[in-house]
């Protein structure tokens, strides 16, 4: 584990004494799943209405769950989180966006400090050595080289969308663990490999996330603070009330609002998940977006993340729903503000 | 956040002044487009026939909870006048439009008005998809920062009239890869889920700058088709107590039990089941844009597929159309095969339960 650590300290530092071409940069980013409380509504209320939440479904244990999500820090040590600036805070439980310009190499290095063994294993890269649990507690390294063939292809914009995930209990891990893979176009990146083109990245997640599929759901059953109602484990409506389509892991517009200006280049990155609950429409009021050349204000994720290009121009706070009834009765609903 | 508060304060002012810019920056050619538009309380049936005219049979026999064909509903229909005295005729050819309200024809640079009368019993809006509004012709009441005074919109009581005014920039019309035009909805938003199962939808397009005729429809396009799949969720109808209540639309007294009533769902196309769809026709060599569309249900994935034609659809050729929910896709078809033809709903239990229709093709 130390190991693991030393060395991409090392790597680090050669890439800092070795001259290399823009376009090959080592892009390291100290990932780790921790086991956080993570709360569906924090501002306590619906946000949309500004009316309160709706009453608790029968068999629901509230609003907050134990979670294991990613979450980046600055160093090897683990000790402090990487900082998040307050306009994208609305990333919620979303794992840090992790950029990369074609012919980079994505350095991740993964620690688990939950207490069930997890990886992190990239869609649309290869990852060298291959994902495979890494037990709690542990430390390990992984490479994710970016070749042209994981880049835009032709009818792509500058930039595309994969995820990265822990998929050791498909199923269940994506209860949490989820982040945005961005691959830019070599020669369209900045420094950061975001893309050039683009002056603000919005990053969400459409989801149901089934609590009773969590890998915490025993843990959640069990503490008192979460469970606090003593919902039983065979409780008829278990499914149901503790599913949470949500955007970001917020629900009745509790995301916090990231704010965009008029004319701004905004580029949406819409990821989603995989279960029998999922199949979201993202929709915008306020403003219309791109994709794939198609004018459109409401774009179908069924089982797959799509990319869309905004330039908004009319100033306000609007929403973006999931137009689905059944998700929309159950608060996927959020909004975003434009500044003239 | 005073900061902020400030900002907000401005939005309305700036919005209406973006407004009259647009205005202000087209050429002589924007037209203003005004339509009259009641919300009206119907009874309306889903199978007027009273048969299965696709199988030229019986309909199926009710499920045991559902209460019949016909509902109360309440849907959108056009009026001649602001004195909303006559409803405009729909012309024979559009009669398969069926529940739909008026179509909504603007090039880009146009500025829509909708004059909006809510002949119903409970609060309606007129909130447009992809046009350009301020926040006082949005139709959506939520917490948007905007002061009570400019939310009237959001919210029109019965016996009531409210003006949208709706402006339509390039980024509402075709984008690099559309055809010369691209389909919006419009729906009631005052209770967003529950509004679009009531009944009140319809559709709006919006034609690229030079490309549309003097009514704004697409001038390289002969006939123009709308189809509205809908799973229509009856008891997520704001007349559902009513509905239970009226012995005319539930003569056996069905009594509503559990959460979810499967037994009203409804499968439609523009509101009509098991090909009671008026048939609309066109002829071969016509150039035909289908603009389809779906609504809100989580069961509003939906494959139309038409018999005897083949049709392109961003930039492919396919026979069937991919919706998911709140969809709106644009395919276009040069029909070269007479006859009359099914045109339905490839999911099996959407077609079993009558997302079917026909069109025509004359010589």
């Amino acid at each position: 584990m130390k190991w693991a650590a030393g060395c991409a300290i090392v790597v680090a530092f050669m890439q800092l004494l070795s001259p290399r071409p823009a376009y090959a940069r080592d892009r390291i980013h100290f990932i780790a799943a921790d086991d956080v409380q993570w709360n569906y509504a924090p501002q306590g209320r619906d946000v949309i209405s500004g009316g309160p939440l709706r009453p608790l479904g029968t068999a629901q244990f509230g609003w907050v769950y134990h979670k294991a999500v990613f979450r980046e820090y600055t160093d090897s040590t683990f000790g402090t989180l990487a900082q998040i600036a307050p306009n994208e805070r609305y990333r919620g439980f979303v794992g840090p966006p992790i950029h990369a310009e074609v012919g980079d190499t994505v350095i991740v290095v993964f620690r688990n400090r939950t207490r069930i063994p997890l990886d992190i294993a990239p869609s649309g890269v290869v990852s060298i050595p291959r994902p495979a649990a890494v037990t709690p507690g542990a430390t390990r390294t992984f490479r994710w080289p970016v070749t042209a063939a994981n880049g835009p292809g032709a009818a792509d914009g500058s930039s595309i969308l994969f995820e990265y995930t822990s998929d050791v209990r498909p199923s269940q891990d994506a209860t949490g663990l989820i982040g945005p893979l961005i691959v830019t176009r070599r020669g369209s990146a900045r420094a950061d490999g975001s893309p050039s083109d683009v002056d603000r990245e919005m990053i969400t997640l459409f989801s149901s996330q089934l609590e009773d599929q969590n890998p915490l759901f025993d843990e959640n059953l069990h503490d008192r603070s979460i469970n606090s109602r003593g919902i039983h484990r065979d409780a008829k409506s278990l499914f149901i009330d503790n599913a949470f389509p949500s955007i970001n892991g917020y629900v009745y517009g509790n995301m916090p609002m990231p704010t965009m200006r008029v004319h701004d280049r905004v580029r949406w990155y819409l990821l989603t998940t995989v279960n029998g609950f999922d199949g979201h429409t993202p929709t915008w009021s306020g403003q219309t977006v791109l994709f794939n050349g198609n004018r459109s204000d409401t774009i179908g994720l069924v089982f797959r993340g799509a990319v869309v290009d905004m330039i908004p121009d009319d100033p306000g706070i609007w929403l973006l729903t999931c137009s689905v009834d059944i998700h929309l009765a159950k608060g996927m609903e959020a909004r975003y503000a434009v500044t003239p | 956040m005073h900061h902020w508060k400030a900002r907000l304060a401005l939005l309305s002012a700036v919005a209406a002044a973006a407004a009259v810019l647009f205005a202000s920056a087209s050429p002589s050619a924007a037209r203003e487009r005004t339509y009259y538009v009641a919300a009206d309380e119907v009874v309306w049936n889903y199978v007027p026939s009273g048969k299965d005219l696709i199988a030229q049979k019986p309909l199926p026999p009710l499920m045991p909870l559902q209460l019949g064909w016909s509902f109360h509903k309440a849907i959108y229909r056009e009026y001649t006048d602001a004195t909303f005295r006559h409803v405009k005729p729909r012309a024979p050819e559009d009669a398969y439009l069926g529940i739909l309200g008026p179509v909504i024809h603007a090039e880009v640079g146009d500025t829509v008005t909708v004059v909006f009368r809510n002949n119903a019993r409970f609060p309606l809006t007129v909130h447009a998809h992809g046009l350009f509004y301020t926040k006082s012709s949005e139709g959506a009441p939520y917490q948007d920062g905007v002061s009570a005074w400019n939310k009237s919109g959001d919210s029109v009581p019965q016996g009531h009239t409210f003006t949208y005014t709706w402006q339509v920039p390039a980024r509402a019309g075709p984008g690099p890869g559309d055809g010369s035009s691209v389909v919006w909805m419009y729906h009631s938003h005052a209770d967003e889920v529950n509004d679009v199962n009531t009944g009140p939808i319809g559709p709006i397009v919006v034609t690229a700058k030079g490309m549309a005729r003097a009514d704004g429809s697409p001038k390289d396009v002969d006939r123009e088709i709308f189809a509205m799949f809908a799973q229509f969720d009856e008891s997520s109808s704001r007349y559902f107590p009513l509905n239970i209540r009226d012995p005319h639309i539930n003569p056996r007294h069905v009594k509503p039990v559990g959460q979810f009533l499967s037994d009203e769902q409804l499968w439609t196309i523009n509101g009509y089941s098991f090909g009671n769809m008026p048939i609309p026709a066109m002829r071969i060599g016509e150039h035909v844009r289908w603009y389809l569309l779906s609504t809100m249900s989580d069961f509003d994935f939906h494959a139309p597929h038409w018999h005897g034609q083949t049709v392109v659809t961003n930039g492919m050729r396919t026979d069937l159309a991919q919706l998911g929910p709140m969809a709106m896709v644009v395919a276009d078809m040069t029909p070269d095969n007479p006859g009359t033809w099914l045109f339905h709903c490839h999911v099996n239990i959407h077609l079993a339960g009558g997302m079917e229709a026909r069109y025509q093709v004359l010589p």
